[in-house]
């Protein structure tokens, strides 16, 4: 860069001297030259000269600047390369530990709960095995055998509960995702400026791409109770025109429910609005009672 | 039908071992599992006698709606049953589905109760 500008003004001087040479070889001949007013081209040129040595100066004070841009092109292009080689692949990796972390978990939870499935399918035999007609003892042992059962549908409701797991990794690969565009889009950038910086470190892509089809950043955990009987009346009746509010609309709403003040007789709060039902497919008392459970 | 050889198809571990219990706790036995549609594909062409398919839609390679296509185009499977469980529950996917031939549809998380009415729903039409 400052070859370039060394070289600018070396011209710019150049000129100037041959312009001097120039007026002081030409001056015969304007004198000769009547009715040319000689006083006149002198003082036109000797305002060109005048103008041509400012253009130093000038150009002195635009390198400075230019130098100026260069060095903040530099310095937000080191900020980008430490964004993304620094806080991007560290937010990256914890990102993915998250979901290698909860997985690992979950099938630790779900090893415990098919063990305790599996225990129990074995003392119900053994108390079966128990039973030799003697009404109070069959009696005692049902009892026994019942309240297995309801651990065993405890133990169930715990493995359906883990499905958590798959949606936060959804949700987990959305934040990756995004992350992935902004390092390339910072990449891109930094790119662009290169040519304008002294610096030639160049910056790669760190986060591995993930497959956009893998994920739906949308994943919401939520009981989809109303969402769920919207979709059966949607395969039922083939009626596309069916209102299915998006899981996120239907979490704000339970939100406001939850927050809104326990109703009295002159609450205001729309049922109908709530529902985003005002045709036939008004939602039922189960999906009232399931909305604000 | 005959009895039910299910197919599961998730990318998840997570999901297709929630599934396969839930399924072998509705009193399904036979089950495979592929992690997404083209192993799914795959399975279908050497396993014989698989005859519901239960898939995710958000998976790597083959998503769950080009898997749904694909046996829908191909005379062998595409009268195979297709559950679509998924996480995806914008009305315009739903509706993509339904036009790609999936015969019924669960919102993850999703209960063994609403996974045993859509399979009755599905078999009994």
């Amino acid at each position: 860069m400052s070859t370039s500008k060394e070289g600018v003004i070396t011209m710019i001087e150049s000129i100037v001297e041959e312009l001097a040479i120039l007026i002081e070889e030409i001056k015969p001949i304007i004198q000769q030259t009547k009715p040319v007013d000689y006083a006149q081209v002198q003082n036109h040129l000797d305002n060109l000269i005048s103008k041509m040595s400012g253009l130093t100066e000038k150009t002195n004070l635009t390198y400075e600047l230019i130098q100026v841009v260069i060095n903040s092109i530099h310095s937000s292009r080191s900020e980008l390369k430490k964004s993304v080689d620094g806080l991007l692949k560290k937010t990256g990796v914890q990102l993915k530990k998250i979901t290698t972390t909860t997985e690992e978990a979950t099938n630790k939870i779900l090893d415990v709960a098919e063990g305790l499935d599996a225990e129990q399918l074995i003392i119900i035999e053994k108390l079966e095995s128990l039973k030799n007609k003697d009404t109070d003892q069959d009696a005692t042992i049902d009892e026994i055998k019942n309240m297995i059962y309801k651990n065993q549908d405890a133990a169930f409701t715990i493995i359906d509960y883990l499905q958590f797991q798959d949606i936060t990794a959804q949700q987990i690969s959305g934040a990756y995702a995004l992350l992935s565009d902004t390092e390339r889009t910072l990449l891109y950038v930094s790119n662009l400026l290169k040519e304008f910086d002294y610096g030639d470190e160049g910056t790669e892509i760190i986060l591995p791409p993930i497959d956009p089809k893998s994920f739906n950043a949308d994943a919401i955990f939520t009981d989809k109770g109303n969402i769920q009987n919207l979709i059966d009346d949607l395969f039922e009746t083939g009626n596309t025109q069916i209102d299915i509010p998006n899981a996120s609309e239907e979490m704000e709403l339970r939100e406001l429910a939850a927050t809104s003040p326990t109703s009295s007789d002159d609450d205001d709060f729309d049922i109908d609005a709530l529902f985003d039902n005002n045709n036939s497919n008004k939602a039922s008392q189960d999906d009232i009672d399931k909305l604000f459970s | 039908m005959a009895e039910l050889k299910f197919l599961i198809v998730d990318d998840s571990p997570t999901m297709r071992r929630i599934v396969f219990n839930t399924l072998k706790r509705l009193g399904y036995g036979e089950i495979e599992e592929a992690e997404q549609g083209q192993e799914a594909l795959d399975k279908l062409k050497t396993i014989p006698g698989i005859n519901f398919v239960v898939t995710d839609w958000n998976m790597p390679v083959m998503d769950g709606l080009q898997l749904v296509q694909e046996i829908r185009a191909n005379s062998q499977f595409s009268k195979i049953p297709i559950l679509m469980v998924t996480t995806r529950s914008v009305k315009d996917d739903i509706i993509e589905a339904m036009k790609a031939g999936v015969n019924n549809y669960i919102v993850k998380p999703f209960t063994p109760e609403v996974l045993k009415a859509k399979i009755d729903a599905i078999l009994s039409k």
